[in-house]
């Protein structure tokens, strides 16, 4: 009965999105990303639509939070970054010996927050599987893996780390831009990124099936599509010439 | 509760999270006021700093969930101020 009654809520999921207020491409991505989840699909089956942004400037400083500690994460903080949004520590150790910058907000002896940033001209490539590599100038920064524990969620700690993170990389590292990706389900986020002054690039759909992934992207009036191997090397430069 | 310390406190929150002053409560919380996200929290614990002209250290912050919880905290840290 259970079984039944979790399928129906599922099917009735589905019905509301598609009857969202949304445009019909992004309805069915939604549908479509929900369904491989309820059948077991993923990873093998991804469906996803993801916000693109950008920021070209250092963003405001805010003010308040006085006493959080904001510092470039190292190999001493594994145990933290693995832990706060479950991230293997093997992942942890790649990510610092490829020269990804890790930030994290620390009060006392506790880190609360981090957020990580890849450099160009490396392409960034944790997204293969699921998307695309990113392709990144020498002097742009890919954002990804920002979180907070659990304890320190819609606090504002993570809002600080990013803030004193982005002024940074674009005072210190010489940044001219920072990219990153937001799913489009992610309400949360998107209005943090908006208010920290990024702008939408465009908006990159998904379906990624066992050997091969399609993406189509949609900005500034654009549409191109893309068919590449699953487990390729293609990097996608944003916006796509 | 100090009325007119509430009343500024929800002032401040319309202002930062969007939504209509009338809309808020001492229960008004986080958890159960949509706009009161990460960016308006940290923007209304500066704003709540310079108008009572008290310190919100990040671990107070972690625990100010709702308005009557600020109400309170601004409450006492003044009184302490007026007697010390």
């Amino acid at each position: 009965l259970s079984a039944l009654s979790r399928s129906l809520g599922r099917l009735r999921n589905l019905s509301d999105e598609l009857r969202r207020d949304a445009p019909l491409a992004e309805r069915l991505v939604h549908v479509g990303d929900r369904l491989t989840n309820a059948l077991h699909l993923a990873p093998h089956v991804r469906v996803s639509r993801r916000i693109v942004f950008e920021i070209t400037a250092a963003p405001p400083q805010f003010r308040g939070m006085r006493d959080l500690v904001v510092r470039r994460g190292d190999a001493r903080d594994l145990r933290a970054l693995a832990t706060i949004d479950d991230t293997d520590p093997e992942l942890v150790l790649e990510r610092f010996a490829r020269g990804d910058f890790a930030y994290v907000g620390q009060l006392g002896d506790a880190i609360l927050c981090h957020t990580w940033f890849h450099r160009g001209p490396q392409p960034f490539s944790e997204d293969r599987y699921a998307c695309a590599d990113w392709a990144l100038d020498a002097d742009t920064f890919w954002s990804y893996n920002g979180a907070a524990a659990a304890t320190a969620r819609s606090s504002g700690v993570f809002v600080k780390l990013f803030q004193q993170a982005l002024r940074e990389l674009f005072t210190d590292h010489g940044a001219k831009r920072v990219q990153g990706f937001i799913h489009d389900t992610n309400r949360p986020s998107i209005t943090l990124h908006e208010r920290m002054g990024f702008q939408r690039l465009g908006t990159l759909s998904t379906v990624a099936l066992p050997g091969v992934k399609l993406l189509r992207w949609e900005g500034d009036g654009i549409t191109r599509h893309f068919l590449a191997r699953r487990d390729g090397d293609f990097a996608l430069h944003l916006p796509p010439a | 509760m100090n009325e007119a310390v509430m009343r500024r406190l929800r002032e401040l929150l319309a202002f930062y999270s969007g939504v209509s002053d009338d809309k808020l409560s001492p229960a008004s919380s986080r958890d159960n006021t949509p706009g009161w996200d990460s960016v308006a929290n940290l923007s209304l614990m500066a704003a709540v700093e310079e108008e009572f002209n008290v310190t919100i250290l990040t671990g107070d912050a972690l625990e100010l969930k709702s308005l009557a919880d600020l109400a309170r905290f601004v409450e006492a840290r003044t009184a302490a101020k007026a007697s010390g």
